[in-house]
């Protein structure tokens, strides 16, 4: 489901639901708006306490390693610094 | 970034097809092949400058804080740990921009000719969406009416909004001294970039890639 999608989770008998949200980067336009959607009318996601600040946070790191640093491999992966980020 | 995805899958799957699929990073970064994609890639710093704003906890009281350090030094619930940690990405995202105006450089498709993206896109996108926050709010204020739902106000005022995008925005060195715009019209509240078919994002060559000063 897209980022800034009104949904709601049913189920026909009482149960126990596992599921996540995710960022992705072509959508990042929808993910800020459904953000300042959340903030102005003060509504709530189905997931407790979610830690977006701490995945935008490592998604800044990551975009900075990759982009600015150019710490891409051949294969397609990065290389990791964990001392960074463990401060971001 | 498909080409790279099948040159690098044989290889993958020949050594670790779990590991392949989860953590192919270079399929994370934005293509930055047309605007549309720059402007992802610039709604993403825009989000992390404007991240604290947006967070219920900017709005509310430091635990064990007298009412004058509140003040002085703008102490709320957030952990102080935290709000160094979103400087750091603050600081990223600055960075990320800087090296992009470096390797690449966006045109008017009017007259081809570039343009200061860094003013003209990046920090006016960057003013338009904080406008438009606290036009949203405000307009969410005065649907509400006064007192018939005091909880939203309660916990965030549009004075209060307004105040912590003037401690984000202005005063900022990186970001040129451009007044929040007062939204006279709040019919037509948009987040979105306000005309994403007038510019084109081109390239630099190396040579001229070189030439630009990388300020940090």
């Amino acid at each position: 489901m897209r980022p800034n999608t009104t949904h709601a989770v049913f189920s026909p008998e009482d149960c126990i639901f596992e599921g996540g949200h995710f960022y992705a980067t072509s959508t990042m336009q929808d993910t800020m708006f459904a953000i300042v959607h959340t903030f102005i009318h003060n509504f709530h996601t189905n997931t407790e306490k979610p830690s977006h600040g701490l995945l935008l946070r490592r998604i800044a790191w990551f975009y900075h390693k990759v982009l600015v640093e150019k710490q891409l491999r051949d294969d397609g992966s990065s290389l990791s610094d964990p001392t960074f980020r463990d401060r971001i | 970034m498909t080409v790279r995805l099948f040159q690098t899958l044989p290889s993958a799957i020949g050594s670790n097809l779990s590991f392949f699929l989860t953590e192919y990073d270079a399929g994370h970064i934005p293509a930055l092949d047309d605007f549309v994609s720059v402007l992802d890639l610039f709604t993403f710093c825009n989000l992390l400058f404007l991240f604290n704003i947006l967070d219920f906890r900017t709005y509310q009281d430091a635990p064990n804080a007298s009412p004058k350090l509140r003040h002085l030094h703008d102490l709320n619930a957030i952990p102080t740990a935290e709000r160094y940690q979103m400087a750091l990405a603050r600081g990223c995202c600055f960075d990320i921009l800087h090296w992009f105006f470096t390797e690449y450089e966006i045109t008017d498709k009017a007259t081809n000719e570039p343009i200061d993206g860094f003013k003209e896109v990046a920090m006016e996108y960057l003013i338009h969406q904080a406008s438009t926050i606290l036009a949203y709010k405000r307009k969410s204020l005065k649907q509400l009416g006064k007192g018939k739902d005091e909880s939203l106000s309660r916990i965030c005022s549009g004075a209060a909004l307004e105040k912590q995008i003037n401690l984000c925005i202005q005063n900022h060195k990186e970001i040129p001294t451009i007044k929040i715009l007062a939204i006279d019209n709040d019919n037509h509240l948009s987040l979105a970039f306000p005309d994403r078919n007038k510019y084109a994002v081109r390239k630099l060559g190396e040579s001229r890639s070189h030439q630009r000063k990388y300020p940090l």
